[in-house]
């Protein structure tokens, strides 16, 4: 990690890269940093590193750290103005339920195509569902306890 | 890279006796760290010389900011920031002396970059540079290329012979130079033999190997690549020496 002899300005973000994720090192930021401001742990508003900054803490390169920022910034989740750095953008109550909705409905027709991969009916998918649901509600009541 | 380099080489060729350096094709757009790795006797310095116009190219052509030399050589030195291996003429000159005599040729001069990365090392401001330790010349060599402000800067082996300490010191003014908001983009070029340097501040490697360039790669997809190298094989141990359930097994 970068040494901090001197103060840097900026704001940090708590990030990390892992070596054993197969995925490159842009994506990794990027779900990251996707996933906070999703769940409202980075507010609209809040401002970022610089490229450069994050690409120090991080020990990669400005290219990595720029295409994180570029799609993020084309899927709308932050915003870049000449001079004022990078911030979280504002994002629509329903553009925020979308992709939440997305996210859940992808990890569905995942465990469907698996389902039918190994052969299961309609049927016997929902009832893995419904016990699926029942395991999480029975879970839940047992951790009040 | 899309946008117009900072520094573009067609076909630049340089000899010394036996040793030939080139013919080089390089193109440096603004905005990067760019680290030129190679052994000694590779051509790094040769290489950092012709970009200063110190030493002339035998044939091809280099063009700095879109100027060339001689006709332009004013205009793009004051955009430059060099930092020789072992600069002449500092001997009798201490560091606070060094440091008024270069800011008046450059007007963007970071006064506070140039005292924080003294400070860093405790250097003593009325000491000599002829009575300083190598490493400590080297730091300030370094320091007085990166304060010039200017918006390319070219630092031939920056942190050879210097502890690991001062070394980050210089790192982090590279880093440092690099996001200063107050200016756009700007690019720094360094010679080095030390992967390690590379590996913490580099966005592009160009390897310069007995006076050849073998390319201009992202150091973030080369990392990706040696990765997978080292995983494959260990280092030094080819598979027919090594029964092969043991070579799987450490595969991951």
């Amino acid at each position: 990690m970068s040494e901090k002899w001197y103060p840097r300005r900026g704001p940090r973000v708590p990030i990390s890269l892992s070596m054993e994720d197969p995925q490159p090192m842009y994506r990794q930021i990027e779900s990251q940093l996707r996933d906070f401001i999703l769940a409202g742990q980075l507010k609209p508003g809040t401002k970022l590193p610089t490229i450069r900054a994050l690409a120090d803490d991080l020990s990669c390169s400005v290219i990595t750290t720029k295409r994180a920022y570029q799609d993020l910034e084309n899927e709308g989740l932050i915003l870049t103005r000449q001079g004022r750095g990078t911030v979280v953008a504002q994002i629509p109550e329903e553009k925020m339920d979308a992709r939440r909705r997305e996210a859940v409905e992808a990890a569905f027709s995942e465990a469907v195509s698996i389902g039918r991969r190994a052969g299961f009916t309609e049927e016997e998918l929902r009832e893995v569902l419904n016990q699926a649901l029942q395991r999480d509600h029975t879970d839940v009541s047992g951790g009040i306890s | 890279m899309t946008q117009r380099p900072v520094i573009s080489l067609r076909d630049v060729r340089k000899s010394y006796g036996a040793f030939e350096l080139g013919p080089i094709n390089l193109e440096i757009e603004p905005g990067y760290i760019v680290a030129i790795v190679g052994p000694r006797g590779a051509g790094k310095s040769t290489l950092m010389g012709m970009l200063m116009n110190l030493i002339r190219p035998a044939s091809g052509e280099i063009t700095l900011f879109g100027g060339v030399y001689p006709e332009d050589e004013v205009a793009i030195k004051q955009r430059i920031g060099y930092a020789p291996e072992r600069p002449s003429g500092y001997d009798d000159l201490s560091p606070r002396v060094l440091g008024k005599f270069v800011s008046r040729f450059y007007p963007g001069w970071d006064q506070r970059l140039y005292e924080d990365l003294l400070a860093g090392v405790a250097m003593e401001p009325d000491e000599k540079f002829g009575e300083l330790s190598a490493g400590t010349q080297r730091h300030l060599t370094s320091a007085l290329a990166l304060a010039t402000g200017p918006e390319l800067v070219l630092l031939d082996e920056p942190t050879a012979g210097l502890d690991s300490f001062a070394r980050r010191q210089i790192q982090g003014g590279i880093s440092r130079f690099m996001d200063d908001e107050r200016y756009g983009d700007r690019t720094v070029v360094f010679a080095t033999r030390v992967m390690d340097e590379v590996r913490r501040v580099a966005d592009y490697v160009a390897f310069l190997v007995d006076g050849r360039l073998l390319g201009l790669f992202e150091k973030d997809a080369l990392l990706d690549g040696w990765k997978v190298f080292w995983l494959d094989r260990e280092p030094g141990v080819t598979f027919p020496e090594r029964s092969s359930s043991k070579a799987t097994t450490r595969r991951v």
